[in-house]
């Protein structure tokens, strides 16, 4: 059940009346709990008992880690529940991968696939069960005593497909929070909604279109429609995954819970260490706290520095499939954050590139390698590599639906870097004054950031929502495509 | 209101296609209208009495060369002066061949259409020759649909029956007659239709994941009779009749034929009918690197025909019409 899937739209009124109802905070987490698991037992009847077993490793090694002061039974408790997760990670998302490595470089070996299928959001649970074990252990977090408010943490349904990645210090704060829907909340909430609703109807589907049959068959194409391809994907990922975590975090606004914040303008980076600043912001602190500063971080050297680093890009590129593309795209990042670091450390400081060319340079570089991202195989990454930087006569393909998708992203990025400004106070009150035209004022909030509120005019705001939902219902293709982060 | 006035105004701009039912055409655009399709490619196309697309009617009198065809002769997706049937009548003008070009294709039409209304169109069209377009479908299973005109075998003969008569509630026709005067309204049906198919197509919930079960077969045409469903139309028109095939286009194999492609040619070959296949034209667009479908809004090589493809069909089905004229058969 996606989020833009008519059905999700009955589930979820028919839950926030059933919150809305409940007597006691208690009745509200149970309901929340038992939908949680129907929707995902919606992808699949069996899903849930996997999530079961996942969670309950993690709770139960977080328990004894904290019931125990022995650092070895501490240590065998923790290693239980990495294990746990990463095992089943590991036999439903690589088994076949490894299995199919081996038979390439050991042709004798000729394994059988197995038949397995990857469970919906495994690779996100996995991970936000593992760093609650792990933070107990670290002592930064103490065991949740209630097992209605973990087995909620657990299932909570709005990130559990895919993300963001929510930490049990993020989530567990809020457990004695009223839930349940009121007018600010669904405001709030069902604005985020409708915006990743858009990014991901009206722009990541549309340029599905462009970029898939692209992707499939890059040979008829020219140079310019391989560009084409390629940044119809850049802007299709970000519409897509950074669609998805708006609703995700619209829809958890509205119960009552706040989400983290999982994107923040990535493609106006001015390095590669920016980029991951702001591109899943939720995965990248994941990979920065439980597997780069374990490593031994920056700490341990210059060499060991850079090796840690390719070291953590390149597994995160394994997190996001079973394909050795996904180890080169991460492998990729991780070169470049290794060659920004030798840079900055080498120049100390000294010698900055002007800061429009550096965002240009970083954009084009995240864009190229989005190809080895998206493309099915090494052979048509070469292939669609080697065509944008040697002209190719072929088919020329320029989608209008391109240039108008890209402008409304430049738009709303524009708009989002005055927001930036407005919070470092720079542009405050011009954007205030501007807003105030319109009838709609600038808001704050410790989740989202900053927002507006469009609430003098209620024509104006009717007109705006009547349009923006007549336009999505009237221009988005119906062929609603499933989003991408699904698949990891 | 605002919002949906507005919002008329610009679905006018990209899908305004008003219909009317006519006694005898049944539901045709209506005569007098700019029609407007944006949604794939960018036609504006003007309609005149009987469904045909013209600016003025044709006086029967002129015995005009009247083409039948499906939506790819009705094409919506490009403006007048790009289809083939105007590009036709200009090339035949140049060649002082004074005949005009009567474009009476109809979405969804196939053979079992131009022989059950045979009748009726020499009647109203009094053609001096006709253009049958035809895709693999039409020869495979769209003319053999029960739901509407389709060819059936009786007694060993193919037989052409009209469309069965569609009863329509009061409601049912309320709805009808609104939508003609709406755009919005219109295209908010035929999109509530589209998002009811998609959602047919989506996973049933609380199933066993897995791969989903691959479609089988879409149906076995080998009972199809190719050959008997052009000399059907060729008889009804009393072979004065040219096909024209529009076949798919894949730019790595131009021209390798389908195996319907083959039937096609061996039963032209057999009988002597005027044919054509666009897929003689096809090394040009592979080597041009171009398509005959597709347009830059909805993807290149999918869909109906562009402007390109309109422009090569036309110029195909002149030289074969200044042949047959040369032949004194036209």
């Amino acid at each position: 059940m996606l989020f833009s899937d008519p059905r999700f739209f009955g589930f979820f009124t028919l839950l926030l009346v059933l919150l809305r109802v409940a007597p006691t905070d208690r009745a509200r987490k149970g309901i929340l709990t038992v939908a949680s698991c129907l929707f995902y037992a919606a992808w699949d009847y069996r899903y849930p008992v996997l999530l079961f077993v996942v969670a309950a490793a993690g709770h139960v090694a977080a328990v004894r880690i904290e019931a125990t002061t022995d650092p070895t039974m501490r240590r065998h408790w923790l290693w239980f529940s990495i294990v746990t997760s990463i095992g089943i990670l590991g036999w439903f998302k690589y088994a076949n991968f490894f299995i199919a490595t081996t038979n390439a470089l050991v042709p004798t070996a000729d394994l059988p696939l197995l038949s397995i299928i990857l469970p919906a959001g495994v690779s996100f649970y996995t991970f936000k069960t593992m760093s609650y074990a792990i933070d107990v252990y670290r002592g930064e977090l103490r065991p949740c005593r209630s097992l209605l408010d973990y087995a909620m943490f657990a299932t909570f349904f709005p990130e559990l497909i895919a993300g963001p990645i929510v930490r049990a210090s993020v989530f567990l704060p809020q457990m004695n929070r009223h839930i349940g829907p009121t007018r600010s909340r669904l405001a709030t909430g069902a604005s985020i909604f409708l915006l990743g609703l858009t990014k991901k109807w009206l722009i990541a589907d549309r340029l599905a279109m462009i970029a898939d049959p692209i992707f499939a068959d890059p040979s008829p194409y020219a140079s310019t429609t391989i560009w084409v391809g390629v940044v119809a994907y850049s802007a299709q990922i970000y519409c897509d995954f950074s669609g998805y975590s708006d609703m995700a975090i619209g829809t958890a606004k509205m119960i009552g819970y706040d989400l983290p914040r999982n994107f923040h303008l990535p493609y106006l980076s001015a390095n590669i260490a920016d980029f991951w600043r702001r591109w899943h912001i939720t995965l990248s602190t994941w990979l920065r706290d439980y597997l780069y500063v374990p490593m031994g971080g920056n700490r341990r050297g210059t060499t060991r520095t850079y090796v840690n680093l390719m070291l953590t890009m390149t597994l995160g590129g394994l997190w996001h499939g079973a394909s050795w593309n996904f180890v080169a795209w991460g492998a990729v990042h991780g070169a470049a954050l290794a060659v920004h670091r030798a840079w900055r450390e080498l120049t100390d400081g000294r010698f900055a590139i002007w800061t429009p060319l550096a965002t240009a340079l970083t954009l084009l570089f995240v864009v190229l390698c989005w190809i080895p991202f998206r493309a099915p195989t090494f052979a048509v990454t070469f292939l669609m590599l080697k065509r944008c930087f040697v002209p190719h006569p072929g088919t020329i393909w320029l989608p209008p639906a391109l240039g108008w998708c890209l402008a409304l992203m430049a738009a709303a990025h524009a708009l989002g870097a005055a927001f930036d400004g407005a919070h470092d106070g720079a542009s405050k009150p011009a954007l205030a004054r501007l807003l105030r035209i319109f009838g709609a004022r600038l808001g704050r909030d410790e989740v989202t950031g900053w927002w507006v509120r469009l609430g003098l005019y209620p024509t104006a705001a009717a007109l705006l929502v009547v349009g923006w939902v007549l336009t999505l219902f009237l221009f988005v293709p119906t062929a609603t495509q499933p989003f991408i982060y699904f698949q990891f | 209101m605002l919002a949906s006035i507005s919002a008329e105004i610009v679905v006018r701009q990209i899908y305004y296609v008003p219909w009317e039912i006519d006694p005898e055409f049944g539901c045709i655009v209506k005569p007098g209208t700019t029609a407007r399709y944006r949604l794939e490619g960018n036609g504006v196309s003007r309609w005149t009495a009987n469904g045909v697309r013209a600016a003025a009617p044709v006086d029967p009198a002129r015995k005009p060369i009247l083409v039948l065809g499906d939506s790819f002769t009705e094409a919506y997706q490009v403006s007048d002066e790009d289809t083939y049937t105007r590009c036709l009548e200009s090339e035949l003008r140049a060649s002082a061949i004074e005949a005009p070009v009567v474009n009476a294709g109809r979405s969804g039409a196939s053979p079992a259409d131009y022989v059950a209304d045979v009748e009726r169109n020499v009647r109203r069209f009094n053609p001096r020759w006709v253009v049958v377009q035809l895709n693999e479908e039409d020869l495979t299973g769209d003319a053999w649909r029960a739901d509407k005109a389709h060819f059936s075998f009786e007694h060993g003969r193919l037989v052409a029956n009209p469309a069965p008569p569609k009863a329509q509630s009061a409601i049912a026709r309320f709805v009808w007659s609104a939508r003609q005067r709406s755009a919005l309204l219109n295209y908010g049906i035929i999109r509530l239709q589209q998002f009811a198919r998609a959602f047919d197509t989506a996973p049933p919930l609380f199933s066993a994941a897995g791969p989903r079960p691959a479609d089988g077969e879409p149906c076995s045409y080998a009972d199809v009779d190719v050959a008997a469903q052009l000399g059907a139309v060729a008889t009804a028109y009393r072979d004065r009749v040219t096909f024209l095939l529009l076949p798919p286009f894949d730019p790595f194999v131009p021209m390798r034929r389908t195996s319907v492609e083959e039937a096609f040619r061996t039963a032209c070959r057999f009988h002597g009918w005027s044919c054509l296949s666009l897929r003689s034209e096809y090394d040009r667009f592979a080597a041009e690197h171009t398509s005959p479908y597709g347009f830059p809004n909805s993807g290149f090589n999918v869909g109906h025909m562009n402007p390109l493809g309109h422009k090569v069909a036309a110029d195909l089905l002149a030289r074969e019409l200044r042949r047959l004229h040369t032949d004194a058969l036209l």
